[in-house]
């Protein structure tokens, strides 16, 4: 499934069916990776997305769940094009020039504070859970839907 | 797991081109989420949908586990996807209009990057500046494959084209990416106004200055600004030490 093209001017936006795809999920996730994949072609719905999320980044803030940028990541060639934008095209003969102050909340610095998570819920201080049931989960839910999957295109 | 506290200051300037300021941003350490949204479909319309955007996200409360925050920020983004389509619809005649996206979550050691467009998330780490997010354009797809040189993307005439947006599509689906953080780290979420002005290297030399993050972001801003700042350009840039 291919994007829609949008002009970000808006003069050849239209809508589309979006592709979803989720990057980063390395090493020991390998399984939810192919999981991600499975979503992204759309055999996967958004509640197991949401579901996988979350067994992820608890397993990561337990610290049992090594995850990091891909280094494909790394590689990956910026486009940055130098050319002139089509949207810089719009209003151009106005020099004015102001640097917006944005509300109190938004330029607020230094909180060091933890954000307001449930102190119960609080990831970094929860007891860390044993990944094992739920990798085993996870691998079930992709096993499962793979054989879904080959059941489907067989028939 | 160390604890991280930050320090975090963000811009939004009109430029030197444009009339208004379509781009909108939101800093919240208080949270630990930072949005960068670059809007589109000319005034009153783009800036409509990045001040939507931005103004949602930061009406959303901080109750609960971090993954449930992150699910509140995808749900609150999919709901502005709808209210800037409708707000098209009864004010524009449908007329294409939304806002790109770049979002930061963190908790712990942990960051969640969400996005939808080509404002992007940067890293620097050890020296090393690293692009965490995926433009959604046309041109990415194919520079990855090989098919087309970064330097030919760059000249090319969709350079400006892109693919996802908040309000681009009936379905808004974000990318994302999870991360880990570690003590040192600096994060700079931006919208395309800067990266077309500034290069790579000089946004690293820059974010690996010792100044106060405030004057960091001052001086990325100044030189996209000095080289014309052909597009609106905003710039949080958010820094982490153990605490």
């Amino acid at each position: 499934m291919a994007d829609a093209p949008t002009g970000k001017n808006g003069k050849n936006g239209k809508s589309g069916v979006t592709r979803v795809h989720v990057l980063a999920l390395s090493g020991e996730s390998a399984h939810v990776r192919s999981l991600a994949r499975s979503w992204a072609a759309g055999e996967v719905s958004v509640d197991d997305y949401r579901t996988i999320r979350t067994l992820t980044l608890e397993g990561m803030l337990s610290g049992e769940f090594a995850s990091d940028v891909p280094g494909n990541a790394s590689a990956s060639p910026a486009v940055e094009a130098s050319g002139e934008a089509s949207k810089a095209a719009l209003d151009d003969d106005d020099d004015e020039h102001d640097i917006t102050a944005v509300s109190d909340q938004t330029v607020a610095e230094g909180d060091d504070t933890d954000p307001n998570f449930e102190a119960g819920v609080q990831p970094h201080r929860a007891p860390a859970p044993s990944f094992a049931p739920r990798a085993a989960l996870i691998a079930g839910v992709v096993l499962l839907l793979l054989g879904l999957i080959i059941l489907v295109t067989l028939a | 797991m160390s604890e991280l506290q930050w320090d975090s200051a963000g811009l939004t300037d009109t430029g030197k081109r444009r009339a208004h300021n379509e781009d909108a941003i939101l800093s919240r350490p208080d949270a630990r989420l930072w949005v960068v949204a670059d809007g589109m479909g000319g005034h009153a319309a783009g800036d409509v949908a990045s001040r939507l955007l931005t103004e949602a996200l930061g009406g959303l409360s901080t109750g609960g586990s971090f993954p449930e925050f992150v699910d509140r920020v995808d749900d609150a983004l999919i709901q502005v996807n709808r209210d800037i389509r409708s707000h098209a619809d009864e004010h524009f005649g449908g007329k294409t209009m939304g806002c790109t996206v770049v979002a930061m979550l963190s908790a712990a050691n942990v960051g969640v990057c969400m996005w939808a467009g080509d404002s992007r998330l940067y890293r620097l780490r050890d020296g090393v500046l690293t692009q965490v997010s995926r433009d959604h354009d046309p041109l990415e797809e194919l520079v990855e494959r090989g098919a087309l040189t970064p330097e030919e993307a760059d000249e090319h005439p969709d350079s400006s084209v892109i693919t996802r947006a908040v309000g681009g599509q009936p379905d808004l689906c974000l990318d994302c990416i999870l991360f880990d953080i570690v003590p040192s780290d600096v994060y700079l979420l931006c919208s395309d106004g800067l990266y077309r002005e500034v290069e790579r290297g000089e946004m690293r030399d820059i974010l690996l200055g010792k100044e106060p993050v405030h004057e960091r972001v001052q001086v990325l801003l100044g030189l996209a600004l000095e080289r014309g700042a052909r597009d609106n350009v905003s710039i949080i840039v958010a820094a982490c030490e153990e605490a």
